[in-house]
This record gives structure tokens, sequence and C-alpha cells, in this order.
């Protein structure tokens, strides 16, 4: 229980450390923040699918992602997948771990990206190693469920 | 009783039975009653200081008298009292205090003082038959304070707490607790 929280202290950290400045625009310092979490969600996925075989398709790697991945960093699962068959995938979480402790609402609404920016860069930090090119982006409408879109480049 | 009353009385007419039964069977059951009034405990209100005096948060559920001043100048009142309060309590006493928790009372309210390790104050007003007060602050240390301020990224800790989630998680907690009665004392 204890490595969870120092997770979350340390995130919380970054997000200030890369917005700290007075010159610093939000998109910079957002991309920044992806970044960071595409070099984790990278080396991390190699780490975790050591044991695990070889997927079937692309829509088992997404499964992968929304089960096991949030399970070991978020300790929980993505509540709800949903794609178009097309290379568009939207995972829906209700109760996303780093936003629940913030609000219950609307409070905070603007911020809330920040704090989204690391976790969009590790699941596409993830995706990358598994053979998967994609942008992915997050939306957060009512604290602290959130939305996060995984767009799938193709040729 | 009743068996006594009729036996006494040859002739038992309705009107002399109900004065008896009101005068002699009645103070028993009441008394039975009467532990119940006990829990009739009430909440006035909270103040949070940090650890240099500042007012960080403030509720009130009942309050019946306003103090006639700011709530600047009534946060630094009770800062002020508390703190002489607590060193002078620490000078006087006999033996070694080691509790975080202090409480005065009057014939109308009792104050609630628990000091956390790491100087954040929680000053609970609650009328004079309140238990488990000790308990509560705890819980609103850490199942509130801690869970919605210190995780919140977005609140800082030396400043006054906007968070609406930890205010209302904060009433929550006051108002499931057994001290927190909805009828006014």
């Amino acid at each position: 229980m204890a490595e969870e929280t120092v997770f979350d202290f340390i995130h919380m950290e970054a997000v200030s450390y890369v917005f700290q400045g007075e010159k610093v625009s939000e998109d910079e310092a957002v991309s920044k923040l992806e970044h960071m979490g595409f070099a984790t969600g990278y080396r991390l996925v190699e780490r975790l699918t050591r044991e695990s075989g070889r997927y079937k398709d692309e829509l088992d790697i997404m499964k992968y992602i929304c089960k096991d991945l949030w399970v070991t960093v978020y300790k929980k699962q993505i509540d709800n997948l949903r794609t178009n068959h097309q290379g568009v995938y939207v995972l829906h979480d209700n109760r996303f771990r780093l936003l629940t402790h913030m609000a219950n609402g609307k409070q905070y609404l603007q911020y809330a990206p920040r704090y989204l920016a690391f976790t969009c860069g590790l699941v596409r930090g993830c995706l990358a190693n598994l053979g998967v090119t994609c942008v992915v982006t997050a939306e957060v409408t009512h604290l602290p469920a959130c939305k996060f879109q995984i767009q799938v480049q193709r040729g | 009783m009743t068996g006594l009353i009729r036996r006494t009385f040859v002739a038992l007419d309705e009107e002399i039975f109900k004065s008896l039964y009101v005068a002699l069977i009645r103070p028993h059951l009441e008394y039975a009653n009467q532990p119940r009034r006990h829990c009739e405990m009430t909440i006035y209100n909270l103040y949070l200081f940090d650890r240099d005096g500042q007012l960080l948060y403030y509720a009130e559920w009942t309050r019946k008298k306003q103090s006639g001043m700011t709530k600047d100048e009534e946060a630094k009142l009770m800062y002020g009292m508390i703190f002489s309060m607590k060193s002078f309590v620490t000078k006087v006493s006999p033996v070694d205090l080691r509790e975080g928790y202090m409480s005065y009372a009057t014939n109308k309210y009792c104050l609630n003082l628990y000091e956390t390790p790491s100087k954040l104050k929680f000053v609970l007003n609650t009328d004079t038959h309140a238990q488990g007060i000790k308990e509560l602050l705890h819980q609103l240390y850490t199942q509130v304070y801690v869970e919605y301020v210190v995780f919140n990224p977005l609140c800082s800790l030396n400043k006054p707490i906007e968070s609406e989630l930890f205010a209302t998680k904060l009433d929550e907690v006051v108002k499931q607790s057994p001290a927190y009665a909805s009828r006014p004392a």
C-alpha cells in the first residue's frame, strides 16, 4: 500500500516541477510529462510482459493494457473499452486513481489534464514497444472519471 | 403495581385509576427512558489551524450565538487561546503529557482540541454530553484531511482549503458520528 503513495507523490511533484517558471506554456509542460510517460511506458512494458506470449492482434493488446497494465500501475481495471474496429479505441475509467482525491465533480476541471498527461505517455510508450504506433489523448468532464482515446496510426 | 392498586380500592373509577397510574407507574417507565437523553449530543463548529496559526478551514453545523467579530479576528482569538492554554497545561501538569488531545468544558459547551504530530490543530465545539470526540477528531484527520488535502496536488498545505470534496467528506464523517444529533440541544 505504501508503494502506491510514493508513486502518487512523485507524480504530483513531477507535474508541479514541470509547470514551474513563469514562461512555461501549458502545452510545453504537458508534452514534457507525456514524454516522461512514454519513456517509462516503453521500458515498463518490456519488464511486465517478460513471461507472457505474443499477442494475437491489436484488440488483444488493448485488452492487455486495460486489464494487466492498469492493475499493475493503478490497482484496478479499466471500466469500459470501446472501439470502432477502425483503429480508434476509447478507454473509460470511472475512478481514475490520480484524480479521486482531487474532486468529485467539476471543481479543478481545468487542472485535470495535467495529471493525465503522464498516463497518456505511459500508454503510448507501452503500445509503441508492443509494435503499435498511436496517439493517445485524454478527456475529463466529470472528476474522477476520465476517458483515454487511442488512435492507431497505420501505414 | 397495577395489581396493588386494584386490590386496594374496592370501587375503582376510571379517573382515579388514571391519576394513580400517572403518579405511581409512569415514573418507573420514564426512568428506563432516561439514558437515551445522554445521546442528545450536538456538534457546533470546527476550526482547523496549521502550525503557524493560520485558519485553514472553518465549518459550522449549529451556532445560535455569533461572537460579534469578523472571521479573521475570531480565528486569531481562538488560536491565541489554544496556544496559551497548551503551554499553560504542559507547564502546570503534575504528570508527563504525551497526548495530543485536550478539552475544556463550560456548562453549555465543550471545546475539544486535537493536535497532530505535524502540529495541525483541530478544534471542535460540541455540547457537554458528547462522547468519543477524540476518536472522531482522529478519524477526521486520517480519513478526511490526509486523504483529500495531502493527496490533492492542487491543495497547498499552508493555504486555506478550497477543495469541495474535502468539505463534503468532512460533513459526511461528522454527520455519521454518534456525537452528532440533528436535534439542536
